[in-house]
C-alpha cells in the first residue's frame, strides 16, 4: 500500500466498472414505473380551490352583520325626560338623544351593507320614549288577540311661519284597553285624556 | 422550451423522446461514477449497482425539474451517496435484528489485485473512521482523477472547503495506515 498518498490506493480500490447489463437493468427499471399523467387535473383542482376560497372570502367580506353595537346616526332614541316631539312616524331625524332605557332587543336591525355604504334604512323605524313604551306594548298585545283596532293617524303637512311644509302633529286618540290577565296594575299611569298634539 | 419545462412539476410532464435521449446520454456518462460512489459506502458491487440503479431511476423521474442540467452529475453523486448511506444503515439494522454478523466486503475483483485483502480491509477501515464530510471529499478526489474544482462542483461546496477537508482527510488516512 502506498504510504505517501492514500488516494492512489483508494483510487485502485474504487476502480470498478459497471457490469455489461447494468444500463439495460436501469432502463427496465425505468420502464416498469407507472406512466405519469399529463392531465392538468392537479392544476384544475388547485384553481377550483383558489376560486372557492376567493368566493368564500368575498362572501364573508360582504355578508350582513347580524348584530351591531352601534346605532346608526340616523336612528336614535328620545330621552324619557324630554317632552315628546310631534313628528310623523318616519325615520327619526337627528337631534333625538339615546337613552339607557332602550333595550338591546329593541335595537333596530341594520340593513345589509348599511355600515359600509351608508344608505338609509329601507323601512321606517320609530322609536318611542320609555313612558310610552308600555302603552305600545299593551296595544301590540291586544292586537295579537284581535281585541283592538289600530287608531287612525292624521299626518298631513302644514305650512309653518317661515313658509316651510312640515308634517302636522299626530293626533293619537287615547286607547282604552281591557287589561289582560296577569297584567301588573301598579305600573299603569294615568290614562291620557287629551289627544297628544 | 427547456427552461419552461424546468420548473414544471414532474407529475405534469411525461417522458418525451428528447428527454429519453438526454437521459440515455447521461446514463452512459454517469453510470460508472454512480456505482463507484455507491461502492465506496456499501463495499459490494452488487449492492452498489442496486443503489446506483435506484438513484438513476430517481434522477430520471426528476430530470425535467432540474433547472441546470449541467449539475446533473453533482446531483446524482449527492443522491447516490445519501442512498448508499441509507442502504448501509438499513442493512446493519436488519443484521442486528436478525443477530447475524455484518458480511465483509465482496471478494477481490480484478482491479483489486494490487491490494491484498488485508490492505484493502485496513484502507476501508481507515476511510470508515473519517467523518462523513471528509469521507465524501476523499472518495470523490480519488475517483477518476477529479480536480479540486470537480470535487467542489460534485459535492456542492467551495473549493477552499474541498482543499481544507482533503488535507485533513489525507492526514488522518496516513496516520491510520502507518
Amino acid at each position: 500500500m502506498s504510504q505517501k498518498d492514500p488516494l492512489q490506493d483508494l483510487n485502485r480500490a474504487l476502480s470498478i466498472t459497471p457490469t455489461p447489463e447494468f444500463a439495460a437493468r436501469v432502463r427496465r427499471r425505468i420502464a416498469s414505473e407507472p406512466v405519469r399523467e399529463t392531465s392538468w387535473s392537479w392544476l384544475t383542482s388547485a384553481a377550483a380551490a383558489a376560486l372557492v376560497i376567493a368566493v368564500a372570502a368575498a362572501t364573508v367580506q360582504w355578508s350582513p352583520e347580524s348584530s351591531t353595537d352601534e346605532v346608526p346616526e340616523s336612528v336614535r332614541v328620545m330621552p324619557s325626560s324630554a317632552p315628546p316631539q310631534a313628528t310623523a312616524p318616519v325615520i327619526a331625524s337627528s337631534g333625538i338623544e339615546r337613552t339607557a332605557s332602550l333595550r338591546s332587543g329593541d335595537r333596530p336591525r341594520t340593513p345589509a351593507g348599511a355600515g359600509l355604504m351608508d344608505t338609509p334604512a329601507p323601512f321606517a323605524e320609530v322609536l318611542v320614549p320609555d313612558d310610552q313604551r308600555l302603552a305600545l306594548e299593551r296595544l301590540m298585545a291586544s292586537l295579537r288577540v284581535h281585541r283592538s283596532a289600530v287608531p287612525k293617524f292624521v299626518a298631513d303637512d302644514v305650512v309653518d311661519d317661515e313658509g316651510r311644509r312640515v308634517p302636522r302633529a299626530l293626533a293619537i286618540e287615547p286607547i282604552r284597553l281591557p287589561l289582560l290577565d296577569g297584567t301588573p296594575t301598579e305600573s299603569i299611569k294615568e290614562p291620557i285624556k287629551e289627544p297628544i298634539k | 422550451m427547456r427552461d419552461k419545462v424546468a420548473w414544471l412539476p414532474a407529475t405534469l410532464v411525461e417522458t418525451t423522446p428528447d428527454l429519453d435521449r438526454e437521459f440515455d446520454a447521461r446514463l452512459a456518462d454517469s453510470s460508472a461514477l454512480a456505482i463507484r460512489v455507491a461502492f465506496s459506502v456499501v463495499r459490494n458491487q452488487a449492492d452498489a449497482e442496486d443503489v446506483a440503479q435506484e438513484a438513476l431511476a430517481k434522477a430520471h423521474r426528476s430530470l425535467a425539474q432540474l433547472r441546470d442540467r449541467d449539475q446533473f452529475r453533482a446531483w446524482l453523486v449527492r443522491m447516490t451517496w445519501r442512498m448508499a448511506l441509507d442502504h448501509v444503515r438499513s442493512r446493519r439494522r436488519r443484521m442486528t435484528r436478525d443477530m447475524v454478523a455484518v458480511p465483509a466486503a465482496s471478494g477481490p475483483t480484478v482491479e483489486d489485485d494490487a491490494l491484498d485483502g488485508e490492505q484493502r480491509a485496513r484502507l476501508w477501515q481507515a476511510v470508515d473512521a473519517l467523518p462523513e464530510r471528509l469521507r465524501l471529499v476523499i472518495v470523490l478526489s480519488a475517483l477518476d482523477g477529479h480536480s479540486v474544482k470537480d470535487v467542489a462542483t460534485l459535492a456542492g461546496i467551495a473549493e477552499g472547503t474541498v482543499k481544507s477537508r482533503l488535507f485533513k482527510a489525507r492526514a488522518r488516512l496516513k496516520e491510520a495506515l502507518r
